[in-house]
């Protein structure tokens, strides 16, 4: 999986499941989004006998959190539905308001993956994208 | 750390005045305990409930049950009211994302003494019969047509597939199938979600539970509910699943510019909202009973899973058993319900997230076999602990638009009570009080211990002494199977 420098932290919340990544930028955070995303599901093995997958992916939104939370959930949508799970990430466009980008996916090997939490969906409570000193951080919260 | 003014008003009533936020409209009432409180201000949940009075057409008070905990948007425990005439909204952060997450309780013809041997062998038929864990599908798949069927009619569609009981139908909230609800208001997305997982438990605090009646405290509710001394009943929690946590993301990502359009100005964005008379809000609300029916047909199949294993177990036809429906609730839904605000009578849209509906004696709304007692609810506690049977009173309905609590409600974060005590801590700890604990997944027993929640017993002593419900009867669990 794409491999960069942000950090994930798991923030304390009663119910559900917070967390914060800092990144350098926003691609580099939209490039760590899907595994940080999946370290959070669990152990993902990827079935390596069938071929990546190349798909574009274009998403509209009104603002940098909107954005993110929308790229999250396409993510899990993914992850979910079509059992693949994002591999690369090349960003063509990476606006406040729109990303397109090209994925390459790999086929989850269900039967070797070790599932542990559920996301059942990406919120927008307290969902925060602020540039601090050099960086960017983000705050998202997942219904679990 | 809240640190916002909570007036006492007097044992079981604290008062977030309107005077905190120039936005509120109304004060915030949380129902609770002397106790709870320096808990309750611990996260940010009281400012959940003074965000919501700042809501178009709330009407009395934005409430919290003493569950009360937080949650995005609405808190946990939250309950609120919307004119609908004076452009009340409906907000999908209002219902959650488990759309009709509720509980079921089933009553047998079982007595705790002459099956406590057996308890073992049949959660564990359970445990090998009833989907349960993370992403889990079932073995029932429907395809589009039937999944349409299931999203309008709910378990009433199950009826006609011999899967239901007409006892089943008519002790379900709204009779198992809000109307109105329109399939073609679902996402292709939703469907994709939901295909393979009505009948399933799914994950987090789901559960299904062995219990047995340990204590009765009204002998004429719990009569008309057929509840007897030491008697087997057995509990399922569960909700929409998938389907339900797509309808409310598409409805939010829907919404989401909606405020800004009509000048509305909101505190969070989880609380996105329509006024119900718009055509976001109507098409929300059509999406939101969809997932509402297919909840109750989730819980409907996982009903039927049951009584197919304790027949194959026992080796018994079900009318032996029992297996009859008690009650099946809602804790997390919006319903247009007539209430009376200042003698008038008015069309709300009440939200009730982890909030349970709990109608008194005399509503037509409730089964004609409870309506000389009130309403059943069923409030969950921990797997360690007990759950309650209360029935609805009439004050519940002038206060609280006939609501109360829907169980224990979280006091440690899923980090917390994961680092207190390991799932195979919490099973050897149950092990030792008699309890049965079977999980596919440790670190979900681990996140659900009982040290996770509040002491429903307490929980249950507030909403009782405030008069919103009377206690009928207190179970205590004897197996569990944790989704």
């Amino acid at each position: 999986m794409t491999s960069c420098n942000p950090k994930m932290e798991i923030l304390e919340h009663t119910a559900d499941l917070a967390i914060r990544i800092i990144a350098n930028d926003y691609r580099e955070l939209f490039e760590y989004a899907p595994s940080a995303l999946y370290s959070l599901i669990g152990q993902i093995v990827i079935d390596t006998k069938n071929d990546i997958r190349q798909e574009t992916i274009s998403l509209q939104a009104g603002n940098w959190e909107e954005l993110f939370h929308d790229w999250l959930s396409e993510i899990l949508y993914c992850f979910e539905v079509r059992e693949i799970v994002f591999e690369k990430c090349d960003f063509i466009v990476l606006k406040s308001e729109h990303l397109k980008a090209n994925v390459e996916c790999g086929k989850i090997d269900i039967r070797k993956s070790k599932i542990i939490t559920e996301i059942k969906a990406v919120t927008y409570h307290n969902l925060k994208i602020e540039q601090k000193d050099e960086q960017i951080e983000a705050n998202v919260i997942f219904d679990v | 750390m809240w640190n916002g003014p909570l007036e006492r008003i007097d044992e079981f009533r604290y008062r977030i005045p309107k005077t905190y936020k120039p936005e509120m409209r109304v004060d915030g009432i949380i129902y609770a305990c002397d106790e709870m409180i320096s808990q309750i201000k611990a996260d940010k949940a009281p400012e959940q409930v003074a965000n919501v009075a700042t809501l178009e057409g709330i009407v009395k008070h934005s409430l919290a049950m003493p569950d009360i905990h937080w949650g995005y948007g609405f808190c946990i425990g939250g309950v609120a009211a919307f004119d609908i005439e004076s452009g009340g909204i409906v907000s999908p952060g209002g219902v959650g994302y488990d759309i009709n997450c509720g509980v079921r309780l089933l009553r047998t013809n079982f007595d705790f003494d002459n099956i406590k041997s057996k308890i073992d062998g049949l959660i564990q038929a359970l445990f090998a019969r009833v989907p349960a864990g993370v992403g889990k599908g079932g073995n029932l798949k429907y395809d589009k047509n039937e999944m349409k069927k299931i999203l309008s009619e709910g378990v009433k569609y199950l009826n006609g597939k011999g899967l239901a009981t007409e006892r089943d139908i008519e002790c379900c909230e709204a009779n198992g199938a809000m109307p109105e609800a329109d399939p073609d208001d679902v996402s292709q997305r939703a469907y994709q979600r939901g295909r393979d997982q009505c009948g399933t438990l799914g994950s987090g605090n789901h559960f299904l539970e062995i219990q047995r009646v340990a204590e009765i405290y009204d002998k004429n509710s719990a009569q008309a509910f057929g509840l007897t001394e030491n008697q087997i009943l057995v509990m399922i929690h569960s909700g929409s699943r998938g389907l339900g946590y797509q309808i409310c993301d598409d409805a939010i990502k829907m919404l989401r510019n909606v405020p800004d359009k009509l000048g509305i100005k909101l505190p969070d964005k989880q609380l996105v909202c329509a006024p119900v008379n718009s055509r976001e809000g109507q098409k929300y609300l059509s999406a939101m009973k969809c997932a509402a029916n297919f909840a109750w047909a989730n819980r409907q199949l996982i009903t039927y899973l049951v009584r197919e294993t304790f027949c194959d177990f026992f080796g018994l036809h079900v009318e032996k058993i029992g297996l009859e429906l008690i009650y099946d609730v809602a804790h997390n839904i919006a319903k247009i319900e007539k209430h009376k605000i200042d003698g008038t009578e008015k069309l709300l849209c009440v939200h009730r997230k982890g909030a349970t509906r709990a109608f008194p004696s005399g509503h037509p709304d409730i089964p004609a076999r409870y309506r000389n007692v009130g309403q059943p609810v069923i409030i969950p506690g921990d797997m360690g602990r007990a759950s309650f049977i209360l029935a609805g009173t009439e004050l519940a309905m002038k206060e609280t638009f006939g609501s109360v609590c829907h169980g224990a409600g979280r006091v440690l974060s899923r980090k917390s009570a994961s680092k207190s005590a390991s799932g195979n801590e919490v099973k050897r700890q149950l092990a030792q009080q008699g309890i049965i604990a079977l999980s596919k997944d440790m670190k979900g027993l681990a996140e659900e211990q009982p040290a996770a929640y509040k002491d429903v017993s307490i929980v249950v002593d507030v909403v009782t002494g405030a008069g919103l419900a009377k206690k009928v009867a207190k179970t205590k669990p004897l197996a569990v199977i944790k989704g």
